[in-house]
């Protein structure tokens, strides 16, 4: 994927004009184009983050950006796929540093280092630290908020179910949401609505066997609001 | 490999168009929700290949009140290989339910307005007020 020297090419100059015009189809044009080469180039210059969802909701971020404010390209300084490429990895590190000021709040609280050192580009760190935070503030004596993250990733060790998790704890009720994350979009809504609960269900046991390893009392909300 | 990963990315983008107004993908998603439809579903219903509602929820939301509604039904059903009359009543009755639940909302918020002034309580009721509450 080479960047031309300077300036949009002449297919990426056709696209922005007919974005900026308010074309309807071109803002599917773009994602069609750009998505796919921008979250390869991205994953390949940054192996370091272990979650690729994280890229590919950068990606997503600026080409949705771009697609709804285009006059903040401007096609004479840098090609399009430059520029969009740029504002990818601009958000991949707001989420990275946003990430990072989570965890190292999560260690300032427990006054002291962590038993259990916290990833600084992992992101499910957040739906942990947000899970453990529902479940209920009080830790045995012994057991230290890291520790207790630690214990949450074990538990729920799956990216996917950390999705789903993240999503109850956001309140989500709609079952299309569960069946887009769960890839069954096509399946009739019966199946979808019993496949959706039985995975809310898996995890919804697995918070209860969480809290009672945390011996946290059983009055207390799983957070999850289903 | 390649192709599957891009149809992917799209679903992805897809998805999280359903949440923002700008997409055709937050009237698709609307549409769905009160029908009770599956992605299936509503492909047949737009006679549409499955595989292309991904690029469907993926391109502006055309405005029923726009002059160039028409013009822009035509255009996006041609992408999408939809039908565009069916593409077109769809936006219609959502932005149709969207309009009926913000005014239905405007109206019970009002009330509600009206109720919590207890300085208000003698007024004379307005007769749009009297429609909006026999709506309750």
């Amino acid at each position: 994927m080479n960047e031309p020297a300077k300036g949009a090419s002449g297919d990426e100059f056709a696209l922005h004009d007919r974005l900026s015009s308010g074309e309807p189809t071109a803002s599917a044009e773009a994602a069609e184009r750009f998505l796919e080469p921008l979250t390869n180039r991205l994953l390949r210059s940054r192996r370091d983050i272990r979650d690729p969802q994280l890229v590919e909701q950068a990606v997503i971020d600026a080409v949705f950006s771009y697609i709804m404010r285009p006059q903040q390209y401007d096609p004479g300084r840098s090609s399009l796929e430059g520029y969009l490429y740029r504002s990818a990895v601009g958000d991949l590190k707001n989420e990275l540093a946003r990430d990072r000021r989570h965890s190292l709040r999560a260690v300032s609280i427990d006054g002291g280092p962590p038993a259990v050192e916290l990833s600084l580009v992992d992101r499910n760190t957040s739906v942990e630290e947000e899970a453990l935070d529902r479940l209920g503030a009080g830790l045995p004596a012994g057991l230290d908020r890291a520790a207790a993250l630690q214990l949450i990733g074990q538990e729920l060790p799956d990216p996917g179910d950390r999705r789903l998790l993240q999503l109850m704890l956001d309140g989500e009720r709609r079952t299309a949401v569960y069946s887009g994350e769960l890839g069954i979009m096509t399946r009739p809504p019966g199946e979808q609505r019993n496949i959706v609960k039985r995975h809310k269900d898996r995890i919804k046991v697995r918070l209860r066997r969480l809290r009672a390893r945390l011996q946290i009392g059983d009055g207390a909300d799983d957070g999850t609001g289903v | 490999m390649a192709q599957a990963y891009r149809e992917a990315l799209l679903r992805s983008a897809a998805l999280r168009a359903t949440h923002n107004p700008f997409f055709l993908g937050s009237a698709l998603a609307a549409y769905q929700s009160e029908h009770r439809l599956d992605d299936r579903a509503l492909a047949h219903h737009l006679f549409c290949p499955v595989s292309r509602l991904s690029r469907l929820a993926l391109c502006r939301r055309p405005d029923p009140a726009s002059p160039s509604f028409r013009q822009d039904v035509e255009q996006i059903a041609a992408y999408a290989r939809a039908q565009p009359l069916r593409l077109g009543a769809l936006l219609r009755e959502v932005d149709a339910a969207l309009a009926l639940r913000g005014a239905r909302d405007s109206g019970t918020a009002l009330l509600a307005a009206r109720d919590a002034d207890p300085d208000g309580a003698d007024e004379p009721r307005s007769p749009l007020s009297g429609a909006e509450r026999g709506r309750e």
